[in-house]
């Protein structure tokens, strides 16, 4: 006697669907962390042609409306940031410097930062603005 | 006799968790593109760095503490800056264009003045502080 076994239709369980969509949803969160960018208060100055300046290494010098210069969102003196400059043109020259100022930041306070600049012959910077 | 049936959970009642999770992906994957730096590209020159250049070739402006441009003493709007330069820039072709800025100028009115000047695609564009 031939007995054959009923072949059950072969079926994509989608409930580990979601598993897979949650475990990539972990991921992109754990990700983001990894990226965690502080952001210093200040108000940008606004401008109509603006385009991307991010690079793949980025270096960001925050100066705030009093004055205050932060480094990547830390607080930090102008020697501060004088001595990262430095460590930057040596170890990584092609990282993107992006000066972030308060529009009512006085100019004698970004000059002191793009003459640190222009001594360690940093040539390419990024103003950040905002689409007007 | 009372027989209750008990309730079989399919495959299709968790099926929409995965449309939840991958809608939540892609809000991360969009917040992460907030991260970029839009501004204004510039190109520093090497500090005491010096340039020869004729007199006459030079468009000389000047920036007062409350961001008020002046050229030749007289004060200009922005629109007619503009205008200054590009009057100036069809009549000599090695025009360049001088910034001298108030210590106190608020820093969104020489984003202004830089923005026209990339705008107006002027090659020799500088700017520094003014002597107090």
């Amino acid at each position: 006697m031939n007995i054959r076994k009923e072949r059950k239709p072969f079926m994509v369980p989608l409930n580990s669907m979601s598993d897979v969509a949650f475990l990539l949803l972990i991921f992109i969160m754990l990700v983001s962390l990894i990226n965690y960018r502080k952001e210093v208060a200040i108000d940008y100055p606004l401008a109509e042609t603006v385009k991307k300046t991010s690079a793949e290494k980025n270096l960001e010098i925050w100066i705030d409306r009093a004055g205050n210069t932060y480094l990547d969102g830390y607080s930090s003196s102008l020697e501060g940031v004088a001595q990262a400059i430095e460590e930057l043109y040596l170890n990584a020259p092609d990282t993107r410097v992006h000066v972030i100022a308060d529009r009512e930041t006085p100019f004698a306070f970004v000059s002191g930062v793009l003459d640190i600049l222009k001594l360690n012959e940093y040539r390419v910077v990024s103003f950040v603005v905002k689409d007007a | 006799m009372n027989r209750r049936r008990r309730k079989r959970t399919g495959y299709s009642e968790s099926g929409s968790s995965s449309d939840i999770a991958f809608l939540l992906i892609i809000y991360f994957i969009v917040i992460a593109g907030f991260n970029v730096h839009k501004g204004l590209l510039m190109h520093l020159p090497v500090k005491d760095s010096v340039r020869l250049l004729q007199k006459e070739d030079l468009l000389r402006f000047e920036m007062d503490s409350t961001g008020q441009v002046f050229y030749l003493g007289l004060a200009v709007p922005p629109a007619g800056a503009e205008e200054i330069i590009l009057s100036g820039m069809g009549a000599r072709s090695n025009r360049a264009v001088i910034l001298q800025v108030s210590p106190q100028a608020p820093w969104q009115k020489v984003v202004s003045f830089v923005e026209t000047a990339q705008k107006l695609e002027v090659e020799a564009f500088s700017f520094s502080i003014m002597p107090e």
